[in-house]
């Protein structure tokens, strides 16, 4: 059923909010609803801090199955997990903790272990091979993280997955997802982006930049009507902005994409009462959010209250992705 | 030999980050380069006559060098799996890349003979034989598999494990097609392997030949790499093995292009060297260092079989080079600068000793002691590579005297040829850009008795350095 809203998104990644989201069966299900409409997939993950440790302590089986013919893009040690007939079609020399990426063809069906490049460049490089070697539509297995949303510019589609194993408390988790769900929603920011240091101001006479805010304060005071803001957003950036509140009422922020907000939620929400909105440079597609209402850790929220929550929280922040149990995907 | 600041602050760095490589087994190469050693004079020339060849091939046809380049390309470091083919069956990735640098033989060896019918001692052979074991559906696809051709069991295996799939694609769920599946999966994993080991003990004789191509592509990586470089910088050919030291016209790319930056010319730097010292006198700034370093740089790129960037060249075979100068690692750290320098000047003595032929270059020695101790010092030193057969020594000082012990002196002119009206300008607007644009930066052959230029006050005054201090130096 996600499948129908896959439309014209060519590389789609899943990314969960926490371990045991349901990102697994979210792509397992897509997976095989792609192969049955007679698609070759590509698949891949992105590399995730710690990845060597989790996987050698947690010697847990893989449990991505695919059929014959999908592409796969993993790190060498990782082949060895899975259980697929395989050709091999390319080794990249990408390094990752487990072995340079190499690209396979499964030549029977079988289980695979995902893991991929933890550099952007590289990243995309392991994406545009699948396209090169064949794959109609690439599947990302995104990072697990609180604190990071994956890598966004990557994929022209998201799928975001959210649990009950986030925080026993159903509306922390609720709001959470919420609020990661409309970072991923953010509007395209469709103008020129001038990239003049770390702030970049567009005014009247022109754009101003420097590397801080204090740099173009004389410049702030003229009217300003977009900045730009390079790397990574934190709360401390958010501070900054703070103190420049007067001069950068109704101002409209751009970031570089999604992945670079790594600002609380109390500080965004702070920051959106007086600019005039958050904009993304390179902007992806919200799919659909997922919702597993089972805790790995006993915690169990109500199946029906955890969705509506969710959908609710959407709905209060303007975001009209849908939201699927993960039992239904 | 010199250490790795020596070799980033002679320019040599520069050099070979520069050399454009496309193998792994070219860079390896390009990162520990070979110093060719008495008794190996056989091999530096062949390794000239290729780089010569190849820089013919540059000049000549650059669209069959960058095919050439393009083909070497997607080739892996095989070794550790080529070692490991006695020991256990390689891996499905490992012979792949196995694969992939037997069919990029097939397409190179070929190009190699047109591009370089020449090369000596350097034939990279496709190995058709090997390629068929690897590939026995003879697809020459860039892919790798375990055909089926290889086991029937194998095959059987698969056949199988096809029918259980498909029925599993139908929606048949149940445990047992699962564990028939698992079982299947486990079963074809087995005799994969055993495939594998079977195929790799089938390769085992190619492995010598294997190697052998290996270690030809990475010669020829480097080879491409450095007529490139030498095309692109106008560098030719020096002649090693004459009993004459005379290298002229000399640049040295690192200085040429920081200089450029500024919009300003590398002078070329022409020296003639003789047994015993040769002395380098010359004002501040006025470059005697960059001409050392353009010198060491310079040999030593002849001494591993490199093109050198000069009009021509023509040296003996060096057994050592040996430089002191500010910038050895030892006096970077600890040990004050004159006491690392004199360990560093006997450790040089001691070991240089025994050595047929050396080349010893001392920039400014002695430089952290006083005038007159300094002076005598310098000349010591002078007198004692003068009394050494085996030994080019090349000071460069500003010390008065010294140069009279030398058999040979050269100066730079630094700014005795500038213009008296010009200099007055710049001293009044006390631009160090300036002043460079009005330095003659050549070296001259000079008398020995020729004291070094008096220039230390002129640059004080261009570089615009208090004006208090100017008329205090004057009072004296």
């Amino acid at each position: 059923m996600l499948y129908e809203l896959l439309g014209g998104i060519k590389t789609l990644s899943v990314i969960g909010m926490c371990k045991n989201a349901g990102k697994t069966t979210v792509l397992n299900s897509l997976i095989s609803e792609c192969e049955n409409a007679g698609e070759r997939l590509g698949l891949t993950s992105i590399g995730r801090d710690g990845e060597r440790s989790d996987l050698v302590t947690n010697t847990k089986k893989p449990e991505i199955f695919i059929r014959e013919g999908a592409l796969v893009a993993t790190a060498e040690q990782l082949l060895k997990e899975g259980d697929i007939s395989m050709e091999i079609l390319d080794s990249t020399g990408i390094p990752t903790p487990m072995g340079a990426i190499v690209v396979v063809r499964a030549r029977s069906a079988g289980y695979v272990q995902l893991g991929g490049a933890s550099i952007t460049e590289h990243q995309k490089t392991v994406r545009d091979r699948l396209f090169e070697l064949g794959a109609d539509r690439v599947l990302i297995d995104g990072a697990i993280s609180r604190k990071s949303l994956g890598n966004p510019s990557l994929a022209d589609g998201v799928i975001l997955s959210s649990g009950a194993s986030y925080d026993a408390d159903i509306r922390k988790t609720a709001d959470d997802t919420a609020y990661f769900a409309r970072l991923f929603s953010l509007p395209a920011y469709e103008g020129e982006a001038p990239d003049l240091g770390r702030f970049t101001a567009l005014t009247p006479k022109g754009a101003v930049g420097g590397e801080s805010l204090s740099d173009i304060a004389r410049d702030l005071k003229e009217g300003v009507q977009t900045l730009i803001i390079r790397g990574a957003f934190t709360d401390s950036t958010a501070k900054e902005l703070t103190e420049y509140a007067k001069p950068l009422t109704g101002v409209t922020l751009a970031a570089q994409d999604a992945s670079r907000l790594l600002l609380k939620r109390e500080n965004y929400l702070r920051l959106n009462r007086f600019i005039g909105g958050f904009s993304l440079i390179k902007s992806t597609r919200l799919i659909a959010v997922t919702v597993n209402p089972f805790s790995a850790y006993g915690m169990h929220y109500d199946k029906n209250e955890f969705r509506e929550r969710v959908e609710a929280r959407l709905r209060e922040s303007g975001v009209s992705a849908p939201v699927t149990d993960v039992k239904d995907v | 030999m010199f250490d790795k600041e020596q070799l980033n602050s002679i320019g040599f760095r520069f050099v070979t980050d520069r050399t454009e490589l496309v193998t792994p087994y070219g860079e390896e190469l390009s990162r520990r380069p070979h110093f060719y050693k008495r008794g190996e004079l056989d091999l530096l020339k062949t390794e000239q006559h290729n780089v010569s060849v190849l820089m013919d091939a540059v000049r000549d046809d650059i669209a069959g060098v960058n095919t050439l380049l393009r083909l070497m390309m997607p080739i892996k470091d095989i070794r550790r799996s080529i070692a490991a083919l006695e020991a256990r069956p390689l891996s499905e990735v490992e012979l792949f890349e196995v694969k992939r640098f037997l069919l990029q033989l097939e397409l190179i060896a070929p190009e190699v003979k047109k591009l370089g019918r020449d090369l000596k001692e350097l034939s990279i052979t496709a190995m058709p034989r090997a390629l068929d074991l690897i590939d026995p559906d003879g697809t020459r696809s860039p892919s790798f598999y375990v055909s089926d051709r290889l086991s029937e069991k194998l095959a059987a295996i698969r056949r199988e494990r096809r029918r259980v799939d498909e029925a599993m694609r139908r929606g048949d769920d149940s445990d047992e097609t699962r564990l028939e599946r698992t079982r299947l999966a486990a079963m074809e994993e087995e005799e994969n392997a055993r495939v594998r080991g079977q195929l790799c003990e089938r390769l085992l004789p190619y492995r010598e030949e294997l190697l052998d191509n290996a270690a030809a592509i990475g010669r020829l990586d480097l080879a491409l790499g450095r007529a490139k470089l030498a095309v692109a910088y106008n560098a030719v050919i020096p002649t090693v093995g004459s009993d004459r030291f005379v290298m002229k016209g000399m640049v040295n790319p690192k200085f040429g292009e920081a200089l450029a930056e500024k919009g300003r010319e590398f002078v070329p730097v022409s020296m003639e060297l003789e047994k015993g010292s040769v002395v380098i006198t010359g004002a501040n700034m006025g470059g005697k260092s960059i001409a050392i370093k353009t010198l060491a740089l310079n040999t030593m790129l002849a001494m591993c079989g490199c093109a050198v960037f000069a009009e021509s060249a023509e040296l003996p075979m060096i057994d050592d080079l040996y430089l002191l100068s500010e910038d050895r690692e030892d006096a970077m750290s600890g040990l004050s600068s004159f006491g690392g320098e004199m360990k560093a000047f006997d450790a040089m003595l001691a070991e240089s000793g025994d050595k047929e032929c050396v080349l010893a270059l001392l920039d400014e020695f002695a430089r952290g002691t006083n005038p007159h101790e300094g002076a005598a010092l310098v000349k010591a030193a002078a007198r004692l590579f003068n009394s050494r057969s085996n030994t080019y020594a090349v000071l460069a000082t500003h010390f008065d005297g010294v140069a009279k012990l030398a058999r040979l002196h050269y100066q730079v002119a630094g700014l005795r040829n500038a213009p008296p009206e010009k200099l007055d300008l710049i001293m009044r607007s006390g631009s160090v850009e300036s002043l460079a644009k009005l330095m003659d930066y050549g070296l001259y052959p000079v008398a020995p008795d020729e004291d070094p230029p008096r220039d230390a006050v002129k640059i004080i005054k261009a570089l615009g350095v208090s004006e208090e201090f100017t008329r205090l130096i004057e009072i004296d």
